[in-house]
């Protein structure tokens, strides 16, 4: 629990940072109240069956079991006839269950899919789009979907990644969702089919920040494990029958309901430090020498790097600037590659990462 | 888990409606909360269960103030859920968007803590528009109305579910797996498809005698807002849930299909409702108390766009329920979209749940109506008489003598088509020619037609005798009568029907007349038939084959067939040729039985030898009769679905019987047919052999029958096409094949070549007459007099086909 407080100080710091005014009413209330940037807790997770953004999972592979939407021509209901303009999908999941923690944790499981979309940090969904305001109540014409805020931190990529007895179950046919309990702490525990085989499974907060854990039951007892690329994962506990990994960032999106962007003109150190926590490079790269996923930041600057694959060179901005933006292309000797998610910034944003990381000695 | 009370203040107001017999309270929510009520029911225990569509379950048990009504929540999450039924306390299921659920609070802690999925087996677009409603079909299962989308939103790049190019067409759409049908949750877990054609069926109810019903908003394909009695298999007007229909396979975009088979197809609404009284409809209720005013067993429909419910009376004619329709209440008061009402314990009080966040301005909440005991003077009931409608009051008036005078009628048309709602076409005012009665009134009205809404207005010097007007309720003092079936007439001679897996039997006056044959054929066809005294009157070759005295000759001579030689290249009228096509019978769309008449209503698939359809037929058969004769008359309606259908000129075609050998007018030796009774004369007074290759209005075989006088009578009615205007051309042989034929060849005197454009349907008329004695006494002329004032099946207003995009988009190109 005191890991948490730590983290609210944390988050709260950022909204203040970032002009932000949280409600909070769900949690605090107990129903969904006209604030259409609803948001649970900890102590009362709210659970929402919504349409979701598909925050840019694979189509092919990720939502495998939806069909496809086409273009369509547009009609006229006064003559009967149809044109040559046409109306055009948007994107959208049509049946998944949003789940929010507060401002630590978000996530989205698919009942289609019946796997875990993505999970998020610092927000949830604003309705406003979708709700519309107390007054009108008039949602956006074509563009409904309500809309994720926060930080992205984790896409899943691939077809479904619980294998059963070594195979993938993506080769049991579509798999059927059966319904969800509430446990104690409120957080839902979802049944599915997948072939004979029943599951299931239940999405926590990980053991640190922009991290989750995802706790899996076979009740009868089947061997299972996850495999899913371009992820980091860590297998926690393994038996027959239960299966429990923690799943490392593999995104980094900050997306935001609010428009315009908030624009970043001048780089300072205090952006960076508020970058270094809210982005979740807390998470693997820490301050004092510590040993964790990645380098620690101490003293980083000027230091000499060796790669698994590349040649030696001594940290400079350039290299920093790389490693953030693109951090597959040199993975330092010693550590996993794959397990940083690109982050895609504002020029001032970068800049002042690097500044903050210079200044870490 | 702890369960949520939350003690809450609100606004709170009585508000006395106009009418002084009913009491309207509103029922308090906190402030911040949205009360978007989207689902309304009661325990046994008298808690009140509302969905709220942004997610949560609220619970209450409503108390004498409804100002501090304490509301729990029982469970949170949903997707605008705007179904919901009690299966037990803390036992609840729920249409939300994607799924059919069941919500249980397991640990009985007052919280639901356990969410299951009992239904998901259906498409979801994206599209905000596409929301669902449940009732119990009465067998431990539920019927799930699945609405469609609108064009006013778009779907996502991933829908769940089939999706099909075509349903997506139109304006409120089916681009996904039943969008647009009901749905039949059966008790141990399946889902079937129940009943198609639905636009918006926001709200479903089973009656106490399990009747389905389903409003419909106005909208496309909905010129009032209609309510429906909803058949399995039955489809209820708006064309794109036909995509998922696996009949109506083939046919190309069901928004496309000819008018007339659409209409064909069409399950007419039980009862329109009046622009006047509705604007669209919510969820039909039924009052099953008699506490709650003069109205028991009657339908309330709330307006989901207006301060309005209106009350619904019912009646069976001719087999189908239609009625009339009022305002029941039309008061500011009442808060506007008015979708669920559910009765209390009292049995004195209704709940009445609105929202219209969405739709229009949101006037979300919940309101209670109390009956007084104080009986509000309106018209209690109203029912079709064979001469015009039945009149009952609640109360007792002032001057009955009056009544006459202070009666006006009129009656208009609905629109059937792709215009969004109609105003009332083809207005017709009434005399109203007499009045008898006292109470109730039975007043006669000069033209009753079918397919026509009547509006029976009172005036306002209309009271009753304890001094209430009708004005007093706020209402305009009018009701409206969906008139969609006329009051049979008595008869001795009751037409039945019954069906036994693809062969329907019928009888007339319990005797035999004849069998419809519809499967594993090459086209249905009727055999045997039977006149009165159970003479046989049709050959029974090749269906059967030993029966004495037949010939074997033209075994596509099938008793009663319907075909033609040439139609797009293929051969429907012999059924062995190499080009010899099928017609596929699809389904019966509708039975009428037990009336003066009994009538079979198809639909039928047109296929060459290659399987490739060539067009559609809806056909009604109509059987009547008595001990002089027996009566069928076919109206087919031939739809050009794929392409133009074109009739080629062929001497063999299109409509024929072949008769019993003794009715023949030649004998056959060769053919083992030694001796013959018949004569023949048409219309115009020609005789025998000479009648082959005329025109007349009618053809008459006679003479006896196995030593019986009796004879057969064909006509064409007036109504069907023949070129310039002429009689009907006539392919009736001497050795008893009778067929009338409008695509004969110009060379031997017939009509010619004939093109159906596609989108457009031809429809034929023939009546035939199976009589038994003397060919004088069956007056077969004065038959055909009556038969051509028949005015037919009805046929609604419709505005014409619209043409098909691929032709008046390249048009346009050009």
């Amino acid at each position: 629990m005191q890991s948490f407080r730590i983290l609210y100080f944390i988050l709260s710091c950022t909204y203040l940072f970032f002009g932000q005014n949280y409600a909070q009413d769900y949690a605090t209330k107990g129903y969904i109240t006209f604030d259409t940037k609803p948001l649970g807790s900890i102590e009362k997770p709210l659970v929402l069956r919504t349409f979701v953004p598909t925050a840019g999972v694979s189509q092919e592979k990720v939502l495998a079991n939806h069909s496809q939407g086409f273009n369509s021509p547009k009609y006229s209901a006064g003559n009967g006839k149809e044109s040559t303009k046409e109306y055009q999908p948007i994107d959208g999941i049509p049946a998944a269950v949003a789940v929010n923690l507060g401002k630590t944790f978000s996530y989205a499981w698919d009942t289609t899919e019946c796997r875990l979309l993505f999970a998020w940090t610092d927000g949830f969904l604003d309705m406003k789009n979708y709700w519309g305001t107390r007054e009108s109540g008039r949602r956006k014409g074509f563009g409904y979907v309500p809309k994720l805020y926060g930080f992205v931190f984790y896409k899943a990529q691939g077809f479904h990644p619980l294998l059963i007895n070594g195979q993938s179950i993506a080769e049991f046919g579509v798999p059927k969702y059966v319904g969800y309990s509430l446990g104690k702490d409120r957080l839902p525990t979802y049944d599915y089919k997948a072939g004979k085989h029943s599951i299931s499974v239940k999405v926590n907060p990980g053991p640190a920040t922009q991290t989750l854990r995802l706790d899996f039951i076979s009740p009868s007892k089947e061997d299972m494990d996850f495999k899913s690329p371009n992820t980091q994962i860590q297998q926690i506990h393994k038996s027959p029958g239960n299966l429990s990994v923690v799943i490392r960032p593999n995104a980094g999106v900050r997306l935001s309901s609010d428009e315009p962007k908030v624009v970043i003109k001048e780089p300072t150190l205090e952006i960076g430090e508020h970058l270094y926590t809210s982005l979740g490079c807390i998470a693997c790269h820490s301050l004092d020498g510590g040993k964790n996923h990645g380098p620690t930041l101490k003293g980083s600057f000027g230091a000499k790097r060796e790669f698994l694959e590349a040649e030696p060179l001594i940290v400079n901005d350039a290299y920093l600037r790389e490693s953030i933006e693109k951090p597959m292309v040199k993975t330092v000797k010693g550590y996993l590659a794959g397990m940083m998610p690109p982050y895609q910034l504002q020029e001032a944003e970068y800049d002042s990462l690097i500044m903050f990381i210079k200044s870490v000695r | 888990m702890k369960s949520f009370s939350l003690l809450l203040l609100g606004f709170y107001s009585i508000a006395n409606a106009s009418t002084s017999s009913y009491q309207i309270e509103n029922i308090a929510f906190p402030d911040d909360m949205p009360p978007e009520i989207g689902g309304l029911a009661f325990d046994k225990n008298g808690n009140l269960y509302a969905c709220l569509r942004r997610g949560d379950v609220l619970v209450t048990k409503p108390g004498k103030d409804p100002s501090s009504t304490k509301w729990n929540v029982f469970a949170t999450g949903l997707h605008n859920p705007m179904g919901m039924e009690l299966i037990k306390p803390g036992h609840i299921v729920v249409t939300q968007m994607a799924e059919f659920t069941e919500i249980i609070d397991t640990d009985q802690d007052g919280v639901a803590d356990r969410y299951n999925n009992l239904a998901s087996d259906f498409g979801i677009s994206g599209n905000y528009h596409e929301t669902n409603a449940i009732c119990t079909d009465g067998a431990g299962g539920f019927y799930i109305a699945l609405g469609t989308a609108s064009h006013n939103g778009p779907t996502f790049f991933t829908p769940r579910g089939e999706y099909s190019k075509e349903g997506r067409r139109g304006r409120n759409f089916s681009s996904n797996d039943l969008r647009g049908w009901v749905v039949r949750y059966h008790k141990d877990g399946k889902l079937t498809p129940f009943a198609s054609g639905f636009r918006m069926h926001n709200g479903i109810t089973r009656s106490p005698d399990g009747e389905i019903w389903c409003g419909d908003n106005q909208g496309d394909w909905r010129g009032g807002s209609p309510i429906y009695h909803v058949k399995s298999g039955s489809f209820n007007g708006h064309p794109s849930s036909l995509v998922w229909d696996p009949d109506l396979d083939g046919f190309g975009s069901p928004l496309f299909l000819p008018r007339k088979m659409l209409d064909d197809l069409h399950n007419q609404p039980a009862v329109q409702l009046h622009r006047t009284t509705m604007n669209s409809c919510g969820e039909p209720f039924i009052i099953v108390s008699k506490k709650f005013g003069p109205f028991h067993g009657q339908m309330l429909m709330p307006d989901e766009n207006g301060r309005r419910i209106t009350r619904i009376m019912l009646e069976k004619v001719d087999g189908a329920w239609q009625g009339a329709s009022t305002l029941f209440l039309n008061t500011k008061e009442l808060r506007a979209g008015g979708v669920r009402i559910v009765m209390d314990d009292s049995q004195k009080t209704i709940y009445y749940a609105s929202t219209a966040r969405g739709w229009q301005r949101p006037d979300e909440g919940l309101q209670r109506i109390t009956y007084n005991g104080k009986t509000p003077f309106q018209v209690k009931e109203c029912k079709l008489t064979t001469k015009g409608f039945k009149l009952w009051f609640t109360l007792p008036l002032a001057e009955p003598k009056k009544l006459k005078d202070q009666i006006s009628v009129q009656s208009f048309r609905y629109e059937y088509g792709y215009r969004y709602g109609s105003s009332d076409k083809d207005k017709k005012d009434h005399k109203v020619q007499n009045l008898t009665g006292e109470g109730p009134y039975e007043i006669v009205v000069d033209q009753l037609e079918p397919s026509r809404i009547y509006e029976i207005k009172f005036d306002e010097k209309l009271h009753a005798k304890n001094g209430q007007s009708m004005a007093d309720l706020n209402a305009p003092a009018k009701i409206h009568y969906t008139l969609n079936r006329l009051k049979r007439p008595e008869t001795k001679h009751p037409a039945t029907l019954s069906q036994k897996d693809d062969k329907i039997d019928v009888s007339i006056g319990g005797k035999f007349f004849a069998t419809y044959n519809f499967n594993k054929l090459a086209q249905p066809i009727i055999w045997p038939v039977q006149g009165p005294g159970n003479i046989r009157m049709l050959r029974d070759y090749p269906m059967k084959k030993d029966t004495p005295g037949e010939a074997n000759d033209h075994p596509h001579h099938r008793a009663f067939f319907i075909g033609h030689q040439g139609m797009n290249g293929a051969n429907f009228w012999h059924n062995q040729f190499k080009n010899s096509g099928t017609v596929e019978h699809l389904k019966v769309i509708e039975t009428r039985s037990g009336e003066d008449r009994a009538l079979i209503k198809t639909l039928n698939s047109w296929k060459d030898n290659e399987g490739k359809i060539i067009g559609a037929d809806t056909r009604t058969l109509t059987f009547s009769g008595d001990d002089q004769a027996h009566i069928l008359d076919l109206e087919i309606n031939l739809h050009a679905t794929n392409q133009d259908l074109v009739f080629e000129e062929f001497k063999d075609g299109f409509v024929g019987i072949r008769t019993h050998p003794d009715l023949r007018l030649n004998p056959s030796p060769k053919h083992g047919v030694k001796e013959v009774f018949g004569k023949a004369r048409n219309s115009e007074g020609t005789e025998g052999k000479a009648i082959w290759g005329k025109r007349a209005d009618w053809v008459h075989y006679h003479g006896t029958i196995e030593d019986k006088p009796a004879g057969i009578a064909f006509m064409s009615h007036p109504s069907n096409i023949t070129r310039k205007g002429e009689k009907p051309w006539w392919h009736a042989r001497d050795y008893g094949l009778i067929s009338a034929n409008p695509f004969a060849p110009e060379k031997i005197g017939g009509d010619g070549e004939y093109r159906l454009p596609r989108g457009q349907s031809l429809k034929l008329r023939y009546r035939f007459i199976f009589h038994a004695g003397l060919a004088k006494d069956a007056k077969i002329g004065q038959r055909f007099t009556e038969y051509a004032k028949d005015p037919g099946h009805p046929t609604s207003l419709m505005p014409p086909h619209p043409g098909y995009p691929e032709d008046y988009l390249s048009q346009k190109k050009k």
